[in-house]
């Protein structure tokens, strides 16, 4: 067991420090970070200034390992932008992002763990195909939209919620209930094919040809068994939430981590959009191998 | 369609509705996209300023408003140009996106998934590394950075969602060439003296295609709606050009009076990856009935 933990957190270490790299490769070749310091119309001396100063004159390789060493320190440096640690502005937007994903993952998580669950023990029933219909008509639908007729609906025509904003539990129920339904197609797919085949496993029949009734069996034996997959897709699904959030909070002007990504891209912040990036693929990463974990844990019968 | 029938009888849908439905649309947007220069009934940049906004056909039938007619069935934008014309046109570069993403995705992870598979061994453990590292990578934020500082043409915006969907081709291809390693023809070939690459280009990859196709429907599918986000929020292909998400986008000041100008374009986006979504399935389930892996 502890074998393993150690292997999955070493693939997920090595992960981050490949992705991180690839991103840093990617912006540096793209933008000259002491231009975009100094600002479009400063003089080709000042650029050199702020070049020397700030290190940008080495290579990149060093620049990149001096970035690496201050970000595990959480030391993400200044925001071009704004005058502030970006530290500080990544975990005050994220913070938001954050209770939003986690609320709509815990409601989508429920819901859809209950369809796919009902729907597997009926299989081939009216439920079960609407049940079906519901996930596939989901994940086809685009968020961002669904974000905006929401809005035309319930905040223009009906006047039941707010338009934008965030704050109250008003502002929260359109941006949860999209991200919700972002959540709910797969988590339905997973938990009924996997609750489809643990109940034709021959423990169940077994089970069964005792004389248990379905609910305890369901309760007490297959659940436990079925769920496993279903966690381990559900921490994957937050990563999900939270760095696919971007046009959601677009919409409903919520300054959350993805609206704090688009105003540093559109503004060439570089620290900023490295620390969102690095910050998401920690989460990422440790999600997969928590979730793994988790799942080995409940099951047996995955541990190698 | 009762629960009686399908419980007792066996009475199902038939099972290739998804195979038609799908095929239907994706044909009907795909010539509407690309016949839309002599399909389209107006210029989708003639702007007619006397003519703006003016409401889809239905508000004549529904609550009898005078400006709409058949002229624009579905009636003019903020600048006056022919709605209709602009959705047809509007397809045109999700379409040629999704791809050429799908060209670039489709090769690198199935390349990944089929070397990592078959060698296993410390190849395996480095292609899998860098899965996860593509995997921990927030798509959209990256690719909302690439765009906007590389410039957001067709080819880089195609290029970054390449390099950003191969994850799910490289982890099914990968566990599906598991499987067919061990099968009994492969090992007769490897018998018979094969070299590896003749192994994996006459036995194994032929044998994938299932597999292939199922994720490549998926992955257009999420390829355009990924163009859409990009497209909406700006970044995506700059006017004149336009694209289905840049029309929502536009359509977003106009959300409190005129909503259907948002509205329209998102339904074509849902329909198109509802089909996408619906072949992949139907691709699934024929697999598993063929019992390939």
């Amino acid at each position: 067991m502890l074998e393993t933990i150690v292997q999955r957190a070493l693939v997920a270490l090595t992960a981050l420090l490949v992705s991180s790299a690839a991103v840093f490769a990617l912006i540096n070749s793209a933008v000259d970070p002491a231009t975009a310091i100094a600002g479009a119309d400063a003089s080709a001396e000042s650029v050199e200034i702020i070049r020397r100063n700030l290190g940008l004159d080495q290579s990149l390789v060093v620049q990149y390992v001096q970035w690496l060493g201050r970000a595990f320190l959480g030391d993400f440096g200044l925001s071009y932008r704004v005058n502030r640690p970006v530290g500080e502005l990544v975990m005050q937007s994220f913070v938001i992002t954050l209770t939003l994903g986690a609320s709509a993952l815990l409601l989508g998580g429920v819901l859809g763990i209950g369809l796919g669950v009902t729907a597997a023990l009926r299989r081939g029933s009216f439920h079960d195909r609407a049940v079906l219909l519901f996930s596939t008509i989901g994940q086809a639908v685009p968020a961002f939209w669904l974000a905006l007729m929401l809005v035309v609906v319930f905040s223009v025509n009906l006047r039941w919620l707010p338009v934008s904003g965030y704050g109250t539990i008003a502002h929260a129920v359109l941006p949860v209930a999209v991200l919700c339904l972002i959540t709910i197609p797969p988590v339905i797919r997973l938990s009924r094919s996997a609750m489809i085949e643990v109940m034709e496993s021959d423990y169940i029949r077994a089970a069964r040809a005792k004389g248990l009734g379905i609910t305890y069996i369901v309760l007490h034996h297959a659940l436990r068994n079925a769920l496993g997959p279903v966690l381990s897709l559900s921490a994957v699904q937050l990563g999900v939430l939270l760095s696919g959030s971007v046009a959601i909070e677009t919409v409903f002007s919520i300054n959350g981590i993805g609206f704090l990504a688009w105003q540093s891209v559109q503004r060439a912040d570089i620290p900023v959009i490295q620390a969102i990036v690095f910050l998401l693929s920690v989460i990422y990463l440790a999600l997969i191998v928590v979730g793994d974990l988790v799942n080995s844990a409940l099951d047996p019968r995955t541990r190698r | 369609m009762s629960a009686v029938a399908a419980a007792g009888g066996r009475k199902r849908p038939h099972p290739d509705w998804k195979l038609v439905v799908s095929l239907a649309i994706l044909i009907a947007v795909g010539v509407m996209a690309i016949c839309a220069p002599w399909l389209a009934p107006f210029d989708p940049e003639a702007q007619q300023i006397l003519n703006r906004r003016v409401p889809p056909v239905w508000h004549a039938w529904l609550y009898g408003d005078a400006k709409a007619s058949l002229l624009h069935p579905l009636g003019t934008d903020a600048l006056g140009r022919d709605y209709a014309s602009r959705l047809m046109h509007g397809a045109r570069v999700p379409l040629l996106i999704a791809f050429s993403a799908l060209a670039v995705s489709g090769v690198i992870g199935v390349t990944l998934g089929v070397v990592a598979g078959y060698y296993r061994g410390w190849v395996d453990t480095v292609i899998s590394t860098i899965i996860a590292a593509r995997l921990g990578l927030p798509i959209m934020i990256v690719s909302i950075t690439a765009v906007a500082l590389y410039g957001a043409s067709l080819l880089t915006i195609s290029f970054v969602l390449g390099l950003l969907l191969w994850d799910r081709f490289a982890v099914t291809v990968r566990a599906a060439t598991i499987q067919l390693r061990e099968m009994e023809y492969v090992e007769a070939a490897r018998a018979t003296g094969a070299s590896d690459s003749n192994i994996l280009l006459h036995e194994i990859l032929p044998n994938l295609a299932p597999v292939i196709a199922v994720i490549a429907a998926l992955e257009v599918g999420q390829a355009i709606l990924l163009e859409s986000v990009l497209s909406f929020l700006g970044l995506g292909v700059q006017p004149p050009d336009f694209s289905w998400g840049l029309m929502i986008a536009e359509a977003k000041v106009d959300i409190f009076f005129d909503p259907w100008l948002a509205a329209l374009p998102g339904v074509c986006l849902f329909v198109i990856v509802l089909a996408a979504n619906l072949l992949s399935e139907w691709l699934e389930i024929r697999s598993m009935r063929l019992g390939s892996p």
